[in-house]
C-alpha cells in the first residue's frame, strides 16, 4: 500500500498539527474576542431624560411624585434595574376620607343632644363609645394603607401598576417601555387644572394593552418623561447597546 | 301612648324603657357587642397579614412604622374586646 494510505506510519509532529481546530479551541477564541470587544453601557437617566435631571433625587416618606426615590425597591425588580419616577395619587384626593374621619371623631360630642342612646346603661355607652373610636381608627388605617401601597412604578425597563383592591386581592401589572406605543396626559376640571393633577394613559402591545396612572401628580411631566424613556430604548436597539 | 306618656309624666319608667333595660336583653346585647368584637379582632389580624404582603411588594424607609401601626390596631381591638367582656 503506498505510503500516505498508511496511517500507521505518522509520527507526532503531524498529527499535533491538524488544520481543523477543536471544539474548546473555537469556543475559547469567541469568548476571547467578546471580551475585547468594547461594551457600551447603558446611559444613565440623568443623561437622557430633562425631566429627571432637574428633578432632586426624594427622600419623602410621604410623597406622591417620587423622583429617583432613595432605599425604595419593590418585589419584582431586576438586579440593575433603576426606578426612575414613583407615583401616587395625588393627596388632594384623599381629602374626602380625612374629613370623613374626623367628622367620625368629634359625632360622640354631640350624641348628648340626641337622646340615641339614653336608653342603655353608663357602661354600655362607654362601651359603644370606644368600640366606635376602634372603627374610626381602622377606616383611617385601611384609607391610608390604600393611598400609600397604591403606586405607579416608572423604571428604566419598566412601567408597573401595584394595585391593593382590596384586603385579600391584590394585581401588579407591568409592561416593558419597548412597548409602549402611545402615552396620554388628561386633566379636566377646576380641582384637577389647580393642583395639577391628572390621569396619564399608557397603550402597550403587552397582555395588558392599556395602563391608567390615575390623579397622578403632574400627569404632563409624567408624559414627557415616558416619551424620552421610549426614545432611548429606540437608541439602545438601534446603537447596540447592552442593557 | 296615653298611658305611656302619663307613666312618664309621672316619673316612673315606661313598659318600653323597662324592657329595654332588663337584664335578658342586655344579656344578648352584650354577647352582640362581644361577637362583634371577636370579628373586628379577625378584621385586625388581616389588616396585619395584609400589611406584610404589601411591604413585601413596596419596601420603604416608611414600611415599619406602618408595620407599627398595623400592630397597634390589633392590640387596640383586642383590648376592647377585654373591655367588653369585663365591663358589659
Amino acid at each position: 500500500m503506498p505510503e500516505i494510505f498508511d496511517g500507521s506510519q505518522l509520527d507526532d509532529e503531524q498529527e499535533t498539527q491538524s488544520t481543523v481546530p477543536s471544539k474548546e479551541e473555537v469556543l475559547d477564541s469567541v469568548k476571547k474576542k467578546r471580551a475585547d470587544r468594547p461594551v457600551k453601557k447603558k446611559r444613565s437617566v440623568n443623561e437622557y431624560s430633562e425631566v429627571i435631571c432637574n428633578l432632586p433625587e426624594s427622600t419623602a416618606s410621604l410623597s406622591s411624585f417620587a423622583a429617583k426615590p432613595k432605599r425604595v425597591s419593590f418585589s419584582t425588580q431586576a438586579k440593575d434595574e433603576e426606578i426612575i419616577l414613583l407615583l401616587r395619587k395625588h393627596p388632594i384626593t384623599q381629602v374626602k376620607w380625612i374629613v370623613i374621619a374626623l367628622l367620625l371623631t368629634i359625632l360622640p360630642v354631640f350624641l348628648p343632644f340626641v337622646p340615641f342612646l339614653n336608653f342603655l346603661p353608663a357602661n354600655y355607652e362607654f362601651a359603644i363609645l370606644i368600640g366606635w373610636y376602634l372603627i374610626v381608627l381602622g377606616y383611617s388605617l385601611e384609607s391610608f394603607l390604600s393611598w400609600y401601597y397604591n403606586v405607579y412604578i416608572i423604571t428604566d425597563e419598566r412601567v408597573i401598576d401595584v394595585d391593593f383592591l382590596s384586603l385579600i386581592y391584590h394585581d401588579i401589572s407591568s409592561a416593558k417601555i419597548d412597548n409602549i406605543e402611545d402615552v396620554t396626559a388628561a386633566t379636566g376640571g377646576a380641582i384637577r387644572a389647580l393642583f395639577n393633577f391628572g390621569t396619564v394613559q399608557i397603550q402597550t402591545a403587552a397582555e395588558k394593552n392599556e395602563f391608567e396612572f390615575e390623579e397622578v401628580p403632574q400627569p404632563a411631566q409624567v408624559t414627557k418623561l415616558l416619551n424620552e424613556l421610549v426614545l432611548e430604548e429606540e437608541r439602545e436597539k438601534i446603537e447596540g447597546r447592552v442593557s | 301612648m296615653v298611658f305611656a306618656t302619663a307613666l312618664q309624666l309621672a316619673g316612673d319608667p315606661t313598659p318600653i324603657d323597662t324592657l329595654i333595660t332588663s337584664p335578658i336583653l342586655l344579656l344578648f346585647f352584650k354577647f352582640f357587642l362581644v361577637a362583634l368584637m371577636i370579628i373586628y379582632v379577625i378584621f385586625s389580624i388581616v389588616v396585619i397579614r395584609q400589611i406584610a404582603i404589601m411591604r413585601q411588594t413596596l419596601i420603604t424607609t416608611f414600611s415599619p412604622v406602618i408595620r407599627i401601626a398595623g400592630y397597634i390596631h390589633l392590640l387596640f381591638a383586642v383590648l376592647v374586646l377585654l373591655l367588653f367582656i369585663v365591663i358589659l
